[in-house]
């Protein structure tokens, strides 16, 4: 216990943190504040009103958006496909175009999902996969703005099941878990960089401590330091919640829930690469690694912002509303958070194993030697 | 001079930039596997230069301080008649040539002559921005994790935050006039000559 306060004594005092406190909480603040003054508490009432989207259980819009998307795309012979989130343009053969043309009015027959995926499979695979036609893609055309009856229905659960802070709490946890993915990944490297510039690594790897305690106890460190930031923001944006609902029954755990339930197994994720790559290459090329997989798993989440959860490391919900879609995907955003607590389990065991190579005197880090001069 | 300063350049790029400039062309390697390299309007085309180069650039530039960073060796550095600032300019236009040649490549590729020029002058732009911010992040803080940080946090406020007017990083992507760029481009330069200055005055100091 010791030296976890240690460790977090000279984490939690380094320059590096600082500015990812600073810069963790003004990322946080600048786009939550602006979406909490959205007031919630009044009910719908208008009919004409054009309310939020939602991802819909409707098979008819899905089917229109998806068979209006193909149409317009076959008629400029102009498709777009998404490998790895990113947008590419394909353009067909005339004798695709014909097999696409096929599908099409296969499709226009189906009135059941199963149906539509089967006509639309084809599609995908003469664009050579990654479309929206891809069974599992079809989703994204689900989304269409609420009717009236289904802004009510979204209304009630804000106030009954989220109990209003709910709802702010899973903006919050949208917008730090893209932060914290990536920033913890730099602080980790250079925390442990500050090791290597000291020139204090040999004498920290004689130390008579096993490798796990070492480690382990570095980690939770730093995990415990770098939630901070996030705990302050959630306490400050619970304060404003409530000076704009007094008397309001109010979740007051909310905030705090989807920081330990949402953004807390991304914050692992990224810790753990930190400390692997540190392990692995002895500089900052992990951070390029990193930036790499948040940056794919923001454009993948690009395209349904307003609830995506499946196996994205930053699982996406920047909606006020799309509440029954939450509540009815609960269970695939709980795997999801689960799977990542255990790949950053994984991730630590693969940096104990690197830790004792090099304590060993195996291993000095993957990275190749200067040119002679 | 200008052999010794040209032996000194080409020493040091094989000494400490070798690595990391294969690894920067490997990263951009897989672009055409992400984009399309048949664009056809420019907010397509702009999208590797204005997404995915200012990634490069913060592996690229963030590294332009890493060698020294063992204790004592700017000290020593600072000593000798071609002082340590020297080599960070040298680290600096290296990588700038080196993406801006990568940047050149990608517009070659893409067959679009109307938008040449524009796309260049966006993409180098970027470049020299996320650069510059990256070395005045350093020259300021002192701090490495500053150098890598402060530019990735902008980086991501441009991704969401919708008010950053002709600063924001995604100028075609958004759709907003090319000749933003002259801003960036104007606040890069002073970021650099900021970001130079305070190593310089540090040298002198320490």
């Amino acid at each position: 216990m010791k030296l976890f306060w240690l460790e977090f004594k000279r984490f939690t005092t380094s320059l590096a943190f600082v500015l990812y406190t600073l810069v963790t909480v003004g990322f946080i603040l600048l786009n939550v504040w602006p979406m909490i003054d959205r007031g919630l508490a009044t009910a719908p009432v208008n009919p004409t009103a054009r309310y939020d989207l939602i991802t819909t259980t409707d098979f008819h819009a899905l089917k229109t958006n998806a068979l209006d998307q193909l149409k317009e795309e076959h008629a400029d012979d102009a498709y777009v496909t998404y490998p790895f989130g990113f947008a590419k343009n394909v353009t067909l053969t005339a004798g695709a175009q014909v097999k696409v043309e096929q599908a099409l009015n296969q499709a226009r027959q189906a009135d059941t999902r199963r149906g539509l995926e089967k006509a639309l499979g084809p599609v995908d695979q003469l664009l050579g996969g990654h479309s929206d036609y891809q069974a599992a893609n079809l989703q994204r055309f689900a989304v269409r703005p609420m009717t009236l009856a289904e802004a009510r229905r979204d209304h009630t659960l804000i106030m009954r099941k989220d109990r209003i802070t709910g709802t702010y709490a899973r903006l919050f946890a949208d917008i730090a878990s893209i932060i914290v993915c990536i920033l913890p990944t730099i602080v980790i490297i250079a925390y442990c960089y500050a090791d290597r510039r000291a020139q204090i690594r040999p004498t920290m790897q004689a130390k008579a401590m096993g490798t796990p305690k070492w480690l382990v106890t570095r980690y939770a460190a730093s995990v415990a330091g770098l939630l901070i930031p996030v705990l302050m923001t959630a306490l400050l944006l619970l304060g404003r919640v409530i000076l704009l609902y007094p008397g309001a029954a109010l979740d007051y755990w909310a905030f705090f829930k989807a920081a330990g339930f949402w953004v807390l197994p991304t914050l692992l994720v990224s810790t753990a690469v930190g400390f692997l790559s540190d392990a692995l290459f002895s500089n900052f090329t992990g951070f390029a690694l990193q930036i790499g997989w948040w940056l794919i798993t923001m454009m993948i989440g690009a395209h349904q912002v307003i609830g995506n959860y499946g196996w994205l490391l930053i699982p996406r919900h920047n909606s006020l509303h799309n509440v029954s879609f939450f509540y009815a995907h609960y269970s695939e955003l709980a795997i999801n958070r689960l799977g990542y607590t255990l790949l950053a389990i994984v991730f630590l065991g693969l940096t104990m194993v690197l830790m004792n190579l090099q304590r060993e005197g195996k291993y000095r880090g993957f990275h190749l030697r200067p040119a002679r001069r | 001079m200008a052999s010794t300063f040209g032996r000194l350049a080409v020493k040091e790029i094989r000494a400490n930039e070798l690595f990391p400039s294969l690894l920067a062309i490997a990263f951009c390697g897989i672009m055409p596997i992400l984009f399309t390299m048949h664009p056809t309007t420019i907010t397509q085309a702009a999208l590797p230069g204005e997404l995915f180069m200012p990634l490069a650039a913060i592996f690229c530039f963030g590294g332009i301080f890493l060698p020294e960073q063992v204790a004592g060796v700017t000290d020593v550095l600072n000593s000798k008649r071609t002082q340590l600032v020297s080599i960070y300019m040298i680290r600096f236009g290296w990588y700038t040539v080196l993406l801006s040649m990568i940047n050149l490549l990608l517009i070659v590729g893409y067959q679009l002559p109307n938008f040449a020029g524009v796309l260049f002058f966006d993409f180098v732009t970027k470049v020299l921005f996320v650069g510059s911010l990256t070395v005045f992040s350093y020259a300021a803080s002192r701090s490495l994790a500053a150098a890598y940080l402060i530019p990735t946090v902008y980086f991501a406020l441009c991704v969401g935050y919708p008010h950053l007017g002709p600063l924001n990083l995604f100028i075609l992507m958004r759709q907003q006039s090319w000749t933003d760029n002259w801003w960036q481009l104007g606040v890069a330069v002073l970021l650099l000559v900021g970001g130079f200055g305070l190593v310089t005055k540090r040298a002198v100091r320490s």
